[in-house]
């Protein structure tokens, strides 16, 4: 921030809120383990999310209150969202599925709080969610259908020559998975507070006219709320979607 | 004390929200209905058609650069998965589609289900 002032160049680093930085340096034989300041706020939204559901579910009032209600939305939604794409097999997955979205969810939203930190905004964080997904989706597949499972790689009812051109698209698409499910939340949460620093430069720029992008700038943070949740809702279907197609062959 | 008042509040709120549900113009729960979706039509769509393509030709691309520094068949393997990814790439655009497709079309029903009784 400080730098960008000294070149008279722009008042603010849009990129400087992204920075990792160390809090408790711990390094287990050449190991780069350290707490920063992305694991703080991890740290931080399971535990908002912990409270959260917690005093949600103290009450266990048959009338709901407003905290009980924002539980039973959230569970729900997420619970009609595994019904409809996976199916009832997908029941025993909810837990994990429900964790990842109010995880996402809550680091989504957390990262609006202006001195928050959005650990979704980095790639090796989504990537690794996704990695995960993708692993466990493909464990499960092969265990349900053992190598019947490779039937995905090739439509039902093609030629057989074409398997030579159709196996290797069909390798790359389902490999591209995990790349684009992460890259959409990481870019997404990443071009959003870029944005929104941006526009605070401006504002800061032009003086008196600052008006006209604090003014978007309002927009925006509306904006950038909906993406919050809008993002963690599609990573999580998406999950589904694969879920579903390693349980149902299509 | 509230024991034996229990049904009437509850009846009474029920008064209301059916007032309430009747006085709602059922253009405007339309009209909601859409925007919804037009939120998903406008950013939703384009950043996940995006990054369907992106994905799916870097993997190709990948894939074809390893291949090619393993097999020693420097830029042959990569132009072909260059290809490939391109495919790749349209070929989940196409089933990104149809799945969106599917789920407007369950919204709708859903919405219409909803509006009936």
């Amino acid at each position: 921030m400080a730098e960008g002032a000294q070149n008279g160049s722009f008042p603010v680093d849009p990129l400087h809120q992204f920075e990792i930085q160390r809090l408790v340096t711990v390094n287990i034989g050449g190991l780069d383990l350290s707490f920063t300041n992305s694991a703080l706020w991890m740290v931080i939204s399971v535990a908002a999310i912990t409270g959260f559901m917690m005093l949600a579910t103290s009450g266990r009032s048959l009338v709901p209150g407003r905290l009980q209600s924002t539980a039973e939305i959230l569970y729900e939604m997420i619970a009609g969202m595994v019904r409809d794409n996976v199916g009832n097999e997908g029941r025993a997955y909810f837990p994990f599925i429900f964790s990842l979205f109010l995880f996402i969810l809550f680091g989504n939203l957390l990262g609006m709080i202006p001195i928050g930190f959005t650990f979704t905004s980095h790639l090796v964080v989504t990537f690794f969610m996704a990695m995960v997904i993708f692993i466990a989706v493909t464990v499960i597949g092969f265990v349900r259908h053992g190598a019947g499972y490779l039937r995905l790689f090739f439509p039902h009812g093609a030629p057989l020559w074409t398997a030579v051109i159709l196996v290797p698209i069909e390798i790359i698409s389902y490999l591209s998975r995990p790349i684009s499910l992460s890259m959409r939340l990481f870019a997404n949460m990443m071009a959003g507070h870029i944005l929104l620093k941006v526009f605070a430069g401006f504002t800061l720029l032009m003086g008196i006219a600052g008006i006209i992008p604090l003014v978007a700038l309002v927009g925006i943070t509306a904006l950038e709320f909906l993406v919050a949740v809008l993002q963690a809702y599609i990573f999580t279907i998406l999950t589904c979607v694969y879920l579903h197609d390693a349980i149902h062959l299509h | 004390m509230s024991k034996p008042e229990e049904p009437s509040p509850f009846k009474a709120l029920d008064a209301k929200l059916k007032a309430a549900r009747s006085r709602r113009p059922r253009s405007r729960r339309r009209a909601g209905g859409d925007n919804e979706g037009g939120v998903h039509s406008g950013i939703g769509i384009g950043m996940r058609m995006a990054t369907e393509i992106v994905a799916a030709v870097g993997v190709g691309v990948g894939a074809g650069l390893v291949l090619d520094a393993w097999l020693g068949t420097k830029p042959w393997l990569m132009i072909l998965f260059l290809i490939l990814g391109c495919a790749a790439a349209l070929l989940n655009v196409v089933r990104t589609g149809k799945e969106m497709d599917r789920q407007a079309k369950e919204r709708k029903e859903k919405a219409r289900h909803d509006a009936g009784p």
